[in-house]
């Protein structure tokens, strides 16, 4: 009886720890949808469809073919509406997630913070948190790695991203 | 009763052979003060013998075999029950546990769900989000070319150090040089 009780938590503990969903998951659930917040969703059927799109351009087609969904929660900075600093508290939780640091740029607009979710040496997730009181987060998964992320500014035309590609990991 | 009975009797008494009325006879003779000395033990063994047995009751034979007759002790009816009760919470708990796991895994939360329909607009917004990532990544690595001209100085400074090492050893041959015609000279 004890042993099948002991088996019995086992298996719910590893089952629900499986289940779990990420911060940025939790964040884009409690948000999306309430006042003063905005959110963009570009799901993986669409970037099928968006990879269809220019065949010829075999890059954009890589690209559109590794990023499998694109999430977007802003929230408006403006006098009606009290922040919630939700990106602050997401980058407290997001590296006992797993989540690791890529990039902190820092202006006079604010601070903008990239971290990545690495998978089996690929990263399946490239988190963008931009702070201050009107905060962003763009959340890109897919099978991304760093070649991939110097593919966006081929299309932008930003050169000095090619030097990740030659970055020991 | 003569003492060669009451031997007899108590022989055949001490092996549970006698029958109930020899017991009660020598239940009463004992019981009198004119015992010899010989029957003294046996004489305090009839005194502390208990001579009224309870004969059973008429509902002894009822209560012995409610008693014997019962299959399993209520106690451990109980425990099996409780355990049944235990198995059935457990497997319970187990499809409730799955079937929310089914169910957070399968269903999306409401805004999952495509903002564009016309894949022009998703195109276009795709094009922007990956535009402002990859300018507030490029502020990021703005400095990476200077950094790599730093990690190029090392190599433009290894001709010097070289040159500096020869410059080191000349001297120190001028030095010994000089020592050396210092003391030929004295």
């Amino acid at each position: 009886m004890k042993k099948f009780l002991i088996l019995f938590l086992l298996v719910q503990t590893s089952l629900s720890g499986w289940a779990q969903k990420s911060p940025v998951d939790e964040v884009f659930e409690r948000y999306s949808g309430k006042d003063g917040f905005t959110t963009v969703y570009i799901s993986p059927k669409m970037f099928t469809i968006l990879a269809g799109m220019n065949t010829e351009d075999k890059d954009y087609q890589n690209l559109m073919t590794r990023i499998k969904s694109i999430r977007i929660l802003s929230e408006k900075a403006d006098s009606l509406h009290t922040p919630t600093f939700f990106g602050k508290e997401l980058l407290r939780r997001l590296p006992a997630a797993g989540y690791e640091d890529l990039m902190l740029v820092k202006d006079e607009n604010g601070e903008v913070r990239f971290m990545i979710l690495e998978v089996r040496n690929h990263i399946a997730e490239l988190v963008m948190v931009s702070g201050g009181k009107g905060s962003t987060v763009v959340s890109i998964t897919g099978d991304l790695d760093l070649k991939t992320i110097a593919s966006l500014s081929d299309k932008t035309g930003i050169e000095e991203l090619k030097d990740l590609d030659k970055v020991e990991k | 009763m003569d003492q060669k009975d009451i031997r007899e009797i108590l022989a055949r008494y001490y092996e549970g052979a006698t029958t109930e009325e020899e017991e009660f006879a020598l239940a009463e003779y004992f019981s009198g003060h004119d015992v010899p000395g010989e029957f003294e033990q046996d004489k305090e063994w009839f005194k502390n013998r208990r001579s009224n047995i309870p004969e059973p009751g008429e509902d002894f034979s009822r209560k012995l075999l409610s008693v014997t007759t019962m299959p399993v002790p209520i106690s451990k009816v109980r425990s099996q029950r409780v355990l049944w009760v235990y198995r059935m919470a457990a497997s319970v708990a187990l499809l409730i546990t799955g079937y929310l796991i089914l169910h957070s895994l399968r269903s999306e939360p409401s805004y999952m769900n495509d903002t564009y329909n016309d894949p022009q607009l998703a195109m276009a917004e795709v094009q922007k989000v990956l535009s402002d990532v990859s300018l507030n990544m490029k502020k990021g690595t703005e400095s990476l070319p200077e950094i790599k001209r730093l990690g190029l100085a090392p190599a433009t400074l290894a001709p010097f150090t070289r040159a500096s090492r020869i410059a080191e050893k000349s001297i120190e041959e001028l030095h010994s040089h000089s020592k050396m015609t210092d003391t030929t000279i004295n």
